[in-house]
Protein backbone atom coordinates (compact mmCIF):
# COMPACT_ATOMS: atom_id res chain seq x y z
CA UNK A 1 0.00 0.00 0.00
CA UNK A 2 3.29 2.12 0.83
CA UNK A 3 4.37 1.75 -2.75
CA UNK A 4 1.06 2.53 -4.36
CA UNK A 5 0.73 5.63 -2.08
CA UNK A 6 3.49 7.02 -3.42
CA UNK A 7 2.47 6.03 -6.66
CA UNK A 8 -0.58 8.06 -6.51
CA UNK A 9 0.95 10.72 -5.08
CA UNK A 10 3.90 11.13 -7.29
CA UNK A 11 1.04 11.71 -9.93
CA UNK A 12 -0.73 14.05 -7.89
CA UNK A 13 2.25 15.91 -7.32
CA UNK A 14 3.13 16.17 -11.22
CA UNK A 15 -0.34 16.81 -12.26
CA UNK A 16 -0.23 19.89 -9.93
CA UNK A 17 3.54 20.64 -11.02
CA UNK A 18 2.52 20.92 -14.70
CA UNK A 19 -0.15 23.39 -13.57
CA UNK A 20 2.35 25.71 -11.43
CA UNK A 21 1.25 24.54 -8.25
CA UNK A 22 4.05 24.04 -6.16
CA UNK A 23 2.38 23.87 -2.46
CA UNK A 24 2.40 21.12 -0.64
CA UNK A 25 -0.61 18.37 0.40
CA UNK A 26 -1.42 15.88 2.98
CA UNK A 27 -2.89 12.55 2.14
CA UNK A 28 -6.33 13.82 3.69
CA UNK A 29 -6.24 17.01 1.64
CA UNK A 30 -9.10 17.61 -0.86
CA UNK A 31 -7.82 18.60 -4.20
CA UNK A 32 -10.57 18.14 -6.79
CA UNK A 33 -13.11 20.31 -4.38
CA UNK A 34 -10.80 22.54 -3.64
CA UNK A 35 -10.39 23.31 -6.94
CA UNK A 36 -6.73 22.83 -7.25
CA UNK A 37 -7.46 19.85 -9.48
CA UNK A 38 -9.41 20.84 -12.31
CA UNK A 39 -11.88 18.25 -14.75
CA UNK A 40 -8.72 17.60 -17.30
CA UNK A 41 -6.51 16.55 -14.43
CA UNK A 42 -9.45 14.66 -13.21
CA UNK A 43 -9.33 12.87 -16.54
CA UNK A 44 -5.33 12.04 -16.21
CA UNK A 45 -5.99 9.98 -13.29
CA UNK A 46 -8.61 8.63 -14.70
CA UNK A 47 -6.29 6.87 -17.16
CA UNK A 48 -3.86 6.43 -14.54
CA UNK A 49 -6.18 3.99 -12.91
CA UNK A 50 -7.39 2.25 -15.81
CA UNK A 51 -4.18 1.23 -17.30
CA UNK A 52 -2.32 0.59 -13.87
CA UNK A 53 -5.18 -0.96 -11.77
CA UNK A 54 -7.75 -1.69 -14.41
CA UNK A 55 -10.72 0.29 -12.78
CA UNK A 56 -13.84 0.85 -15.15
CA UNK A 57 -15.54 3.66 -14.17
CA UNK A 58 -18.17 3.25 -16.70
CA UNK A 59 -19.27 0.13 -15.23
CA UNK A 60 -18.73 1.67 -11.88
CA UNK A 61 -20.63 4.85 -11.44
CA UNK A 62 -18.19 7.83 -11.21
CA UNK A 63 -18.30 9.84 -8.22
CA UNK A 64 -15.53 12.58 -8.32
CA UNK A 65 -15.42 12.74 -4.30
CA UNK A 66 -13.79 9.26 -4.80
CA UNK A 67 -10.64 10.68 -6.24
CA UNK A 68 -10.38 14.08 -3.81
CA UNK A 69 -7.37 13.40 -1.79
CA UNK A 70 -4.36 10.66 -1.91
CA UNK A 71 -6.71 8.91 0.59
CA UNK A 72 -10.15 7.98 -1.07
CA UNK A 73 -8.06 7.36 -4.30
CA UNK A 74 -6.28 4.51 -1.78
CA UNK A 75 -9.23 3.64 -0.13
CA UNK A 76 -11.33 3.12 -3.87
CA UNK A 77 -8.40 0.96 -5.12
CA UNK A 78 -8.76 -1.16 -1.60
CA UNK A 79 -12.55 -1.15 -2.64
CA UNK A 80 -12.27 -2.45 -6.16
CA UNK A 81 -9.06 -5.06 -5.06
CA UNK A 82 -10.82 -6.73 -1.87
CA UNK B 1 -9.39 46.42 -1.91
CA UNK B 2 -10.95 44.24 0.46
CA UNK B 3 -8.77 43.55 3.51
CA UNK B 4 -8.55 39.93 4.02
CA UNK B 5 -10.29 39.18 6.92
CA UNK B 6 -10.30 35.54 6.79
CA UNK B 7 -6.44 35.61 7.32
CA UNK B 8 -6.46 37.71 10.57
CA UNK B 9 -6.46 34.99 13.53
CA UNK B 10 -8.21 37.79 15.90
CA UNK B 11 -11.03 38.46 13.29
CA UNK B 12 -11.56 34.44 12.98
CA UNK B 13 -11.29 34.17 17.15
CA UNK B 14 -13.86 37.05 17.26
CA UNK B 15 -15.89 35.41 14.45
CA UNK B 16 -16.47 32.49 16.64
CA UNK B 17 -17.92 34.43 19.44
CA UNK B 18 -21.68 35.41 19.85
CA UNK B 19 -21.53 38.85 19.37
CA UNK B 20 -18.44 37.75 16.43
CA UNK B 21 -20.74 36.21 14.64
CA UNK B 22 -24.32 38.56 15.08
CA UNK B 23 -21.60 41.21 13.84
CA UNK B 24 -20.86 39.61 11.10
CA UNK B 25 -24.60 38.67 9.90
CA UNK B 26 -25.48 42.23 10.17
CA UNK B 27 -22.44 43.26 7.94
CA UNK B 28 -23.55 40.70 5.78
CA UNK B 29 -27.65 41.49 5.83
CA UNK B 30 -26.24 45.23 5.03
CA UNK B 31 -24.13 44.17 2.20
CA UNK B 32 -26.87 42.07 0.31
CA UNK B 33 -29.46 45.55 1.25
CA UNK B 34 -26.73 47.44 -0.53
CA UNK B 35 -26.97 45.37 -3.51
CA UNK B 36 -30.47 45.65 -4.07
CA UNK B 37 -31.28 41.91 -3.31
CA UNK B 38 -35.16 42.01 -2.66
CA UNK B 39 -34.85 38.74 -0.26
CA UNK B 40 -32.00 40.09 2.22
CA UNK B 41 -34.12 39.66 4.83
CA UNK B 42 -35.04 36.16 4.12
CA UNK B 43 -31.06 35.16 3.51
CA UNK B 44 -30.10 36.84 6.75
CA UNK B 45 -32.64 35.03 8.66
CA UNK B 46 -31.61 31.62 6.58
CA UNK B 47 -27.98 32.35 7.67
CA UNK B 48 -29.21 33.26 11.44
CA UNK B 49 -30.42 29.43 12.15
CA UNK B 50 -27.20 28.26 9.94
CA UNK B 51 -24.50 30.12 11.67
CA UNK B 52 -26.60 29.67 15.52
CA UNK B 53 -27.97 25.84 15.15
CA UNK B 54 -25.17 25.20 12.56
CA UNK B 55 -26.15 20.91 13.10
CA UNK B 56 -28.67 21.39 11.49
CA UNK B 57 -27.40 23.13 8.37
CA UNK B 58 -28.59 21.14 5.92
CA UNK B 59 -31.91 20.82 7.05
CA UNK B 60 -32.61 24.58 8.01
CA UNK B 61 -31.16 24.60 3.88
CA UNK B 62 -33.67 22.45 3.06
CA UNK B 63 -36.95 24.29 4.72
CA UNK B 64 -35.55 27.71 3.08
CA UNK B 65 -35.43 26.79 0.12
CA UNK B 66 -39.17 24.98 0.51
CA UNK B 67 -40.53 27.70 1.73
CA UNK B 68 -39.06 29.81 -0.75
CA UNK B 69 -41.76 28.45 -2.94
CA UNK B 70 -44.41 30.19 -0.56
CA UNK B 71 -42.69 33.24 -0.71
CA UNK B 72 -41.30 33.96 -3.94
CA UNK B 73 -43.00 35.64 -6.73
CA UNK B 74 -40.72 34.90 -9.61
CA UNK B 75 -41.81 31.86 -10.43
CA UNK B 76 -39.96 30.03 -13.80
CA UNK B 77 -41.33 31.50 -17.21
CA UNK B 78 -44.48 32.93 -15.24
CA UNK B 79 -44.46 35.45 -18.13
CA UNK B 80 -44.48 32.74 -20.76
CA UNK B 81 -47.79 30.70 -18.68
CA UNK B 82 -49.56 33.69 -18.02
CA UNK B 83 -49.29 34.72 -21.83
CA UNK B 84 -49.71 31.04 -22.93
CA UNK B 85 -53.11 31.33 -20.47
CA UNK B 86 -54.29 34.42 -21.84
CA UNK B 87 -54.04 33.10 -25.14
CA UNK B 88 -55.90 29.36 -24.57
CA UNK B 89 -58.34 31.90 -21.98
CA UNK B 90 -57.44 29.57 -19.42
CA UNK B 91 -58.84 29.87 -16.04
CA UNK B 92 -56.81 32.20 -14.03
CA UNK B 93 -56.80 29.60 -11.33
CA UNK B 94 -53.95 28.31 -13.42
CA UNK B 95 -51.96 31.06 -13.06
CA UNK B 96 -52.48 31.94 -9.21
CA UNK B 97 -49.84 31.59 -6.95
CA UNK B 98 -51.87 28.85 -5.05
CA UNK B 99 -51.79 26.57 -8.45
CA UNK B 100 -48.22 27.02 -9.19
CA UNK B 101 -47.09 25.95 -4.98
CA UNK B 102 -48.83 23.25 -5.98
CA UNK B 103 -47.90 22.11 -9.63
CA UNK B 104 -44.25 22.65 -8.02
CA UNK B 105 -44.95 20.41 -4.97
CA UNK B 106 -46.05 18.02 -7.07
CA UNK B 107 -43.25 18.10 -9.27
CA UNK B 108 -41.35 17.50 -6.44
CA UNK B 109 -42.86 14.66 -5.48
CA UNK B 110 -42.97 12.81 -8.46
CA UNK B 111 -39.12 13.31 -8.21
CA UNK B 112 -38.77 11.72 -5.34
CA UNK B 113 -40.47 8.88 -6.46
CA UNK B 114 -38.19 8.63 -9.29
CA UNK B 115 -35.45 9.03 -6.90
CA UNK B 116 -36.50 6.09 -4.92
CA UNK B 117 -36.93 3.89 -7.91
CA UNK B 118 -33.29 5.02 -8.89
CA UNK B 119 -31.75 3.80 -5.23
CA UNK B 120 -33.86 1.00 -5.57
CA UNK B 121 -33.79 -0.42 -8.97
CA UNK B 122 -30.20 0.47 -10.01
CA UNK B 123 -29.40 -2.27 -12.52
CA UNK B 124 -32.71 -1.94 -14.54
CA UNK B 125 -32.54 -0.37 -18.04
CA UNK B 126 -33.85 2.59 -17.62
CA UNK B 127 -32.61 3.27 -14.12
CA UNK B 128 -28.89 1.80 -15.10
CA UNK B 129 -28.38 5.67 -17.50
CA UNK B 130 -31.14 8.24 -15.24
CA UNK B 131 -30.09 11.11 -16.95
CA UNK B 132 -30.67 9.54 -20.15
CA UNK B 133 -34.34 8.46 -19.18
CA UNK B 134 -34.84 11.62 -17.93
CA UNK B 135 -34.20 13.37 -21.42
CA UNK B 136 -36.18 11.22 -23.10
CA UNK B 137 -38.91 11.89 -20.86
CA UNK B 138 -38.47 15.37 -20.86
CA UNK B 139 -38.51 15.78 -24.61
CA UNK B 140 -41.51 13.24 -24.97
CA UNK B 141 -43.47 15.94 -22.72
CA UNK B 142 -42.70 19.13 -24.85
CA UNK B 143 -43.28 16.65 -28.19
CA UNK B 144 -46.91 16.27 -26.20
CA UNK B 145 -47.24 19.42 -24.99
CA UNK B 146 -46.48 20.87 -28.63
CA UNK B 147 -48.75 18.23 -31.00
CA UNK B 148 -51.41 16.87 -28.88
CA UNK B 149 -54.59 18.36 -29.82
CA UNK B 150 -55.61 19.98 -26.32
CA UNK B 151 -56.28 23.20 -26.26
CA UNK B 152 -57.49 25.48 -23.49
CA UNK B 153 -56.80 24.87 -19.28
CA UNK B 154 -55.65 21.60 -20.56
CA UNK B 155 -53.06 22.72 -23.18
CA UNK B 156 -51.65 24.99 -20.45
CA UNK B 157 -51.22 22.88 -17.21
CA UNK B 158 -49.32 20.43 -20.31
CA UNK B 159 -46.88 23.33 -20.77
CA UNK B 160 -46.83 24.02 -17.31
CA UNK B 161 -45.82 20.49 -16.76
CA UNK B 162 -42.57 21.10 -19.28
CA UNK B 163 -41.90 24.19 -17.47
CA UNK B 164 -41.25 22.93 -13.65
CA UNK B 165 -39.60 19.44 -14.94
CA UNK B 166 -37.29 21.74 -17.00
CA UNK B 167 -36.69 23.79 -14.17
CA UNK B 168 -35.79 21.27 -11.64
CA UNK B 169 -34.13 19.08 -14.42
CA UNK B 170 -30.62 20.07 -13.79
CA UNK B 171 -30.59 19.60 -9.64
CA UNK B 172 -32.81 16.40 -10.00
CA UNK B 173 -30.09 15.48 -12.06
CA UNK B 174 -27.23 15.97 -9.32
CA UNK B 175 -29.53 13.87 -7.00
CA UNK B 176 -29.45 11.07 -9.51
CA UNK B 177 -25.94 11.41 -9.59
CA UNK B 178 -25.34 11.18 -5.94
CA UNK B 179 -26.88 7.39 -5.65
CA UNK B 180 -23.26 6.78 -7.05
CA UNK B 181 -21.77 7.71 -3.62
CA UNK B 182 -21.42 5.81 -0.38
CA UNK B 183 -23.64 7.49 1.25
CA UNK B 184 -25.97 9.60 -0.60
CA UNK B 185 -28.68 11.75 1.07
CA UNK B 186 -31.88 11.39 1.47
CA UNK B 187 -34.16 13.01 -0.66
CA UNK B 188 -35.36 15.36 2.01
CA UNK B 189 -31.93 16.67 2.44
CA UNK B 190 -31.61 16.38 -1.65
CA UNK B 191 -33.95 19.20 -1.61
CA UNK B 192 -31.87 21.98 -0.06
CA UNK B 193 -30.15 21.97 -2.94
CA UNK B 194 -33.09 22.78 -5.57
CA UNK B 195 -32.48 26.53 -5.84
CA UNK B 196 -31.48 26.57 -2.54
CA UNK B 197 -31.65 29.96 -1.10
CA UNK B 198 -28.33 31.79 -1.72
CA UNK B 199 -29.70 31.36 -5.38
CA UNK B 200 -32.88 33.10 -4.98
CA UNK B 201 -34.03 30.93 -7.90
CA UNK B 202 -31.85 32.52 -10.22
CA UNK B 203 -31.03 30.35 -12.51
CA UNK B 204 -31.91 26.86 -13.56
CA UNK B 205 -27.87 26.13 -13.68
CA UNK B 206 -27.36 24.58 -9.78
CA UNK B 207 -25.37 26.51 -7.52
CA UNK B 208 -23.68 25.18 -6.38
CA UNK B 209 -23.68 21.48 -7.89
CA UNK B 210 -25.80 18.91 -5.78
CA UNK B 211 -25.93 17.17 -2.21
CA UNK B 212 -22.56 15.13 -3.27
CA UNK B 213 -20.33 18.55 -3.34
CA UNK B 214 -22.36 20.45 -0.36
CA UNK B 215 -21.41 17.48 2.07
CA UNK B 216 -17.65 17.76 0.87
CA UNK B 217 -17.81 21.71 1.62
CA UNK B 218 -19.49 22.24 4.41
CA UNK B 219 -17.74 23.37 7.41
CA UNK B 220 -16.31 21.03 10.31
CA UNK B 221 -15.51 22.81 12.66
CA UNK B 222 -16.23 26.61 14.72
CA UNK B 223 -12.70 28.20 12.79
CA UNK B 224 -13.69 26.42 9.43
CA UNK B 225 -17.06 28.32 10.00
CA UNK B 226 -15.36 31.52 10.66
CA UNK B 227 -13.12 31.12 8.21
CA UNK B 228 -15.79 30.57 5.73
CA UNK B 229 -18.29 33.32 6.64
CA UNK B 230 -15.16 36.15 6.67
CA UNK B 231 -14.35 34.79 3.28
CA UNK B 232 -17.82 34.94 2.45
CA UNK B 233 -18.37 38.63 3.72
CA UNK B 234 -15.17 39.75 1.70
CA UNK B 235 -16.38 38.41 -1.35
CA UNK B 236 -19.89 40.28 -0.81
CA UNK B 237 -17.80 43.67 -0.47
CA UNK B 238 -16.26 42.45 -3.62
CA UNK B 239 -19.71 42.78 -5.58
CA UNK B 240 -20.03 46.08 -4.45
CA UNK B 241 -16.84 47.45 -5.65
CA UNK B 242 -17.44 45.53 -8.32
CA UNK B 243 -21.18 46.67 -8.57
CA UNK B 244 -20.14 50.11 -8.23
CA UNK B 245 -17.29 49.67 -10.90
CA UNK B 246 -19.28 48.15 -13.81
CA UNK B 247 -22.03 50.74 -13.04
CA UNK B 248 -19.29 53.33 -13.91
CA UNK B 249 -17.93 50.74 -16.80
CA UNK B 250 -21.07 50.98 -18.58
CA UNK B 251 -22.12 54.63 -18.40
CA UNK B 252 -18.92 55.68 -19.61
CA UNK B 253 -18.83 52.91 -22.36
CA UNK B 254 -22.24 52.50 -23.68
CA UNK B 255 -23.91 55.61 -22.24
CA UNK B 256 -26.45 56.31 -19.62
CA UNK B 257 -29.00 54.75 -21.72
CA UNK B 258 -27.43 51.55 -21.05
CA UNK B 259 -26.53 51.80 -17.61
CA UNK B 260 -26.88 49.42 -14.93
CA UNK B 261 -29.22 48.66 -12.30
CA UNK B 262 -26.62 49.35 -9.41
CA UNK B 263 -28.28 50.42 -6.45
CA UNK B 264 -25.85 52.66 -5.24
CA UNK B 265 -24.50 54.62 -8.36
CA UNK B 266 -27.99 54.93 -8.72
CA UNK B 267 -29.10 56.38 -5.72
CA UNK B 268 -26.26 58.68 -5.64
CA UNK B 269 -26.48 59.65 -9.13
CA UNK B 270 -30.34 60.73 -8.43
CA UNK B 271 -29.57 62.33 -5.27
CA UNK B 272 -26.82 64.37 -6.31
CA UNK B 273 -28.33 64.91 -9.93
CA UNK B 274 -24.76 64.01 -11.05
CA UNK B 275 -23.63 62.39 -14.04
CA UNK B 276 -20.54 61.55 -15.90
CA UNK B 277 -19.25 64.45 -17.64
CA UNK B 278 -18.85 62.19 -20.72
CA UNK B 279 -19.00 58.81 -22.22
CA UNK B 280 -18.37 57.34 -25.67
CA UNK B 281 -21.77 55.96 -26.58
CA UNK B 282 -20.07 52.41 -28.41
CA UNK B 283 -22.70 50.58 -29.42
CA UNK B 284 -23.92 47.04 -27.67
CA UNK B 285 -23.03 43.99 -30.45
CA UNK B 286 -26.45 43.43 -30.49
CA UNK B 287 -26.92 46.82 -31.97
CA UNK B 288 -23.90 46.84 -33.92
CA UNK B 289 -25.01 43.28 -35.46
CA UNK B 290 -28.33 44.30 -36.63
CA UNK B 291 -27.17 47.59 -37.92
CA UNK B 292 -24.50 45.65 -40.05
CA UNK B 293 -27.14 43.21 -40.97
CA UNK B 294 -29.14 45.77 -42.51
CA UNK B 295 -26.94 47.09 -44.73
CA UNK B 296 -25.28 50.65 -42.97
CA UNK B 297 -22.55 48.89 -40.53
CA UNK B 298 -20.25 50.68 -38.02
CA UNK B 299 -16.92 51.75 -38.85
CA UNK B 300 -14.51 48.09 -38.47
CA UNK B 301 -12.37 49.80 -35.16
CA UNK B 302 -15.92 50.72 -33.77
CA UNK B 303 -17.02 47.46 -34.51
CA UNK B 304 -13.44 46.17 -32.37
CA UNK B 305 -14.14 48.49 -29.61
CA UNK B 306 -17.59 47.32 -29.06
CA UNK B 307 -16.65 43.47 -29.07
CA UNK B 308 -14.38 44.54 -26.47
CA UNK B 309 -15.97 46.63 -24.28
CA UNK B 310 -18.70 43.33 -24.33
CA UNK B 311 -16.50 40.94 -23.44
CA UNK B 312 -15.39 43.03 -20.54
CA UNK B 313 -18.84 43.71 -19.60
CA UNK B 314 -19.62 40.37 -20.19
CA UNK B 315 -16.65 39.47 -17.09
CA UNK B 316 -18.37 41.76 -14.94
CA UNK B 317 -21.59 40.67 -15.59
CA UNK B 318 -20.87 36.85 -14.88
CA UNK B 319 -18.81 37.75 -11.48
CA UNK B 320 -21.92 40.20 -10.69
CA UNK B 321 -24.17 37.21 -11.11
CA UNK B 322 -22.34 34.19 -9.08
CA UNK B 323 -20.60 36.10 -6.66
CA UNK B 324 -23.09 37.04 -4.12
CA UNK B 325 -24.43 33.59 -4.66
CA UNK B 326 -21.08 32.06 -3.17
CA UNK B 327 -20.75 34.86 -0.83
CA UNK B 328 -24.14 33.95 0.61
CA UNK B 329 -23.41 30.08 0.56
CA UNK B 330 -19.98 30.94 2.03
CA UNK B 331 -21.77 32.27 5.07
CA UNK B 332 -24.42 29.94 5.47
CA UNK B 333 -20.80 27.34 6.20
CA UNK B 334 -19.89 25.64 2.74
CA UNK B 335 -16.25 26.60 1.28
CA UNK B 336 -18.04 27.21 -2.28
CA UNK B 337 -15.32 27.57 -4.94
CA UNK B 338 -15.92 30.96 -7.05
CA UNK B 339 -18.08 30.62 -9.55
CA UNK B 340 -15.51 33.50 -11.87
CA UNK B 341 -12.35 33.73 -11.19
CA UNK B 342 -9.71 35.60 -13.07
CA UNK B 343 -11.08 34.33 -16.41
CA UNK B 344 -8.53 36.94 -17.75
CA UNK B 345 -5.44 35.04 -16.64
CA UNK B 346 -6.84 31.52 -18.55
CA UNK B 347 -3.47 30.62 -20.47
CA UNK B 348 -5.69 28.27 -22.03
CA UNK B 349 -9.56 27.97 -23.96
CA UNK B 350 -10.43 24.77 -21.64
CA UNK B 351 -9.17 26.99 -18.39
CA UNK B 352 -11.11 30.23 -19.38
CA UNK B 353 -14.05 28.32 -20.17
CA UNK B 354 -13.50 26.54 -16.48
CA UNK B 355 -12.76 30.31 -14.45
CA UNK B 356 -15.19 32.20 -16.44
CA UNK B 357 -18.92 29.86 -15.01
CA UNK B 358 -17.52 27.37 -12.90
CA UNK B 359 -20.96 25.70 -11.91
CA UNK B 360 -22.16 25.81 -15.34
CA UNK B 361 -19.01 23.92 -16.50
CA UNK B 362 -18.91 21.43 -13.61
CA UNK B 363 -23.05 20.75 -14.19
CA UNK B 364 -21.77 19.63 -17.89
CA UNK B 365 -18.94 17.93 -16.71
CA UNK B 366 -20.39 15.47 -14.56
CA UNK B 367 -23.69 15.21 -16.82
CA UNK B 368 -22.09 14.98 -20.53
CA UNK B 369 -18.10 14.96 -20.15
CA UNK B 370 -17.51 12.56 -17.84
CA UNK B 371 -19.86 9.81 -18.48
CA UNK B 372 -18.75 10.14 -21.84
CA UNK B 373 -15.09 10.14 -21.15
CA UNK B 374 -15.86 7.18 -19.34
CA UNK B 375 -17.63 5.08 -21.60
CA UNK B 376 -16.12 5.29 -25.32
CA UNK B 377 -13.89 4.98 -27.33
CA UNK B 378 -11.46 4.03 -24.34
CA UNK B 379 -8.71 2.71 -27.19
CA UNK B 380 -8.36 6.20 -28.85
CA UNK B 381 -7.22 9.10 -26.23
CA UNK B 382 -7.62 12.14 -28.06
CA UNK B 383 -10.47 10.76 -29.74
CA UNK B 384 -11.66 10.33 -26.68
CA UNK B 385 -11.35 13.70 -25.39
CA UNK B 386 -12.41 15.43 -28.93
CA UNK B 387 -15.97 13.11 -28.55
CA UNK B 388 -16.38 14.04 -24.45
CA UNK B 389 -15.29 17.66 -25.30
CA UNK B 390 -17.84 17.91 -27.81
CA UNK B 391 -20.62 16.11 -25.61
CA UNK B 392 -20.21 18.76 -23.31
CA UNK B 393 -19.47 21.87 -24.28
CA UNK B 394 -21.72 21.50 -27.62
CA UNK B 395 -24.09 19.14 -27.30
CA UNK B 396 -24.59 19.61 -23.21
CA UNK B 397 -24.32 23.64 -23.32
CA UNK B 398 -26.82 23.77 -26.49
CA UNK B 399 -29.79 21.11 -24.97
CA UNK B 400 -29.37 23.23 -21.30
CA UNK B 401 -30.30 26.58 -23.13
CA UNK B 402 -32.95 24.29 -25.75
CA UNK B 403 -34.33 23.82 -22.54
CA UNK B 404 -34.41 27.04 -20.47
CA UNK B 405 -35.69 28.73 -23.30
CA UNK B 406 -38.06 26.36 -23.77
CA UNK B 407 -41.46 28.87 -24.95
CA UNK B 408 -39.67 29.13 -27.93
CA UNK B 409 -41.35 25.80 -29.07
CA UNK B 410 -44.44 26.93 -28.25
CA UNK B 411 -44.07 30.21 -30.02
CA UNK B 412 -42.30 29.26 -32.93
CA UNK B 413 -42.69 26.01 -33.48
CA UNK B 414 -40.65 22.58 -32.81
CA UNK B 415 -38.86 22.58 -35.76
CA UNK B 416 -38.64 26.51 -36.25
CA UNK B 417 -37.36 26.38 -32.85
CA UNK B 418 -34.72 23.96 -33.30
CA UNK B 419 -33.97 25.30 -36.93
CA UNK B 420 -33.68 28.87 -35.37
CA UNK B 421 -30.66 27.30 -32.66
CA UNK B 422 -28.47 26.86 -35.42
CA UNK B 423 -26.21 30.87 -34.07
CA UNK B 424 -25.85 28.74 -30.98
CA UNK B 425 -25.35 26.04 -31.98
CA UNK B 426 -22.46 27.09 -34.39
CA UNK B 427 -21.08 29.19 -30.93
CA UNK B 428 -21.33 25.59 -29.24
CA UNK B 429 -19.34 23.61 -32.01
CA UNK B 430 -16.23 26.02 -32.37
CA UNK B 431 -16.34 26.24 -28.07
CA UNK B 432 -16.65 22.52 -28.29
CA UNK B 433 -13.88 21.64 -30.45
CA UNK B 434 -11.70 25.07 -29.09
CA UNK B 435 -11.59 23.49 -25.47
CA UNK B 436 -11.00 19.51 -27.08
CA UNK B 437 -7.68 21.05 -28.97
CA UNK B 438 -6.92 23.38 -26.02
CA UNK B 439 -7.05 19.89 -23.96
CA UNK B 440 -5.00 17.81 -25.87
CA UNK B 441 -2.46 20.75 -26.13
CA UNK B 442 -2.77 20.81 -22.64
CA UNK B 443 -1.68 17.21 -22.26
CA UNK B 444 1.09 17.96 -24.71
CA UNK B 445 3.11 20.89 -23.32
CA UNK B 446 5.84 20.97 -21.44
CA UNK B 447 4.95 22.70 -18.30
CA UNK B 448 6.31 26.64 -18.44
CA UNK B 449 8.02 28.02 -21.21
CA UNK B 450 10.40 30.71 -19.99
CA UNK B 451 9.79 34.71 -19.79
CA UNK B 452 6.47 36.36 -18.39
CA UNK B 453 5.42 37.18 -21.56
CA UNK B 454 5.50 33.87 -23.65
CA UNK B 455 4.68 31.84 -20.73
CA UNK B 456 1.46 34.60 -19.54
CA UNK B 457 0.53 37.20 -21.73
CA UNK B 458 0.94 36.01 -24.89
CA UNK B 459 -1.66 33.32 -24.41
CA UNK B 460 -3.55 35.14 -22.28
CA UNK B 461 -4.18 37.32 -25.07
CA UNK B 462 -5.07 34.44 -27.59
CA UNK B 463 -7.03 32.67 -25.37
CA UNK B 464 -9.15 36.52 -24.83
CA UNK B 465 -9.09 36.53 -28.35
CA UNK B 466 -11.01 33.00 -29.29
CA UNK B 467 -13.53 34.43 -26.43
CA UNK B 468 -13.78 37.93 -27.68
CA UNK B 469 -14.68 36.73 -31.49
CA UNK B 470 -16.74 34.05 -30.44
CA UNK B 471 -19.04 36.12 -28.09
CA UNK B 472 -20.70 37.49 -31.90
CA UNK B 473 -22.13 34.04 -32.13
CA UNK B 474 -23.41 33.69 -28.50
CA UNK B 475 -27.06 34.04 -29.23
CA UNK B 476 -30.20 32.31 -28.34
CA UNK B 477 -32.67 34.60 -29.94
CA UNK B 478 -34.41 32.10 -32.96
CA UNK B 479 -34.78 35.59 -35.36
CA UNK B 480 -31.25 36.35 -36.68
CA UNK B 481 -29.32 34.43 -39.18
CA UNK B 482 -26.16 32.82 -39.00
CA UNK B 483 -25.46 34.79 -42.23
CA UNK B 484 -25.22 38.37 -39.83
CA UNK B 485 -23.34 36.98 -37.28
CA UNK B 486 -20.55 36.17 -39.78
CA UNK B 487 -21.16 39.47 -41.72
CA UNK B 488 -20.24 41.49 -38.24
CA UNK B 489 -17.40 39.23 -38.10
CA UNK B 490 -15.65 39.97 -41.59
CA UNK B 491 -16.88 43.74 -40.71
CA UNK B 492 -13.77 43.10 -38.02
CA UNK B 493 -11.15 42.71 -40.75
CA UNK B 494 -10.96 46.31 -42.81
CA UNK B 495 -11.10 45.69 -46.93
CA UNK B 496 -13.04 42.42 -46.19
CA UNK B 497 -16.43 43.65 -46.90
Amino acid sequence: MADLGSEVRTLLVELLRNKGDTATFSDDESLIFSGRLQSIDVVELVVLLETHFGIDFSKRGFDQSQLDSVRDILQLIAELRA
Amino acid sequence: MIPALDTYPRCVTVAQTVHGKASLLAAFAVGLALLGNAGWWAIAAFLVLTTFLPRQRRVWLTLGSLSLLFFHTHWPKAAFIRDLATREQASDFLVSPTFQILGALVMLGLLGIVSHLAGEFRKSFPLKRPLLTLALCYFLLVLTASYAPVSGSGRVVLWMVVVFFGSYFWYFGFTLLDHNSKDPDPYYLQLGTYYPVWALRASPTPFVKGAAYLRKIEAKNPEELAVTQLKGLKLLYWVLVLDILNALFTRFVFGPENASSSLVVNRLLRSTGWELPVHLSVPTLGTAIARNAAGAPFAWYVCWVTLIASFLKSLLTASLFGHPIVACCRAAGFRALRSTYRPLESRTIADFFNRYYFYFKEMLVDFFFYPTYLRYFKRHPRLRLVVASLAAATFGNMMYHFMRDIEYVDQLGLWKALVGFRVYAFYTLVLGLGIAVSQIGDRRKSPHTPGWIRDRLWPSLRVGLFFCLLQVFDSTARTTPLRDHFLFLANLLPGLR
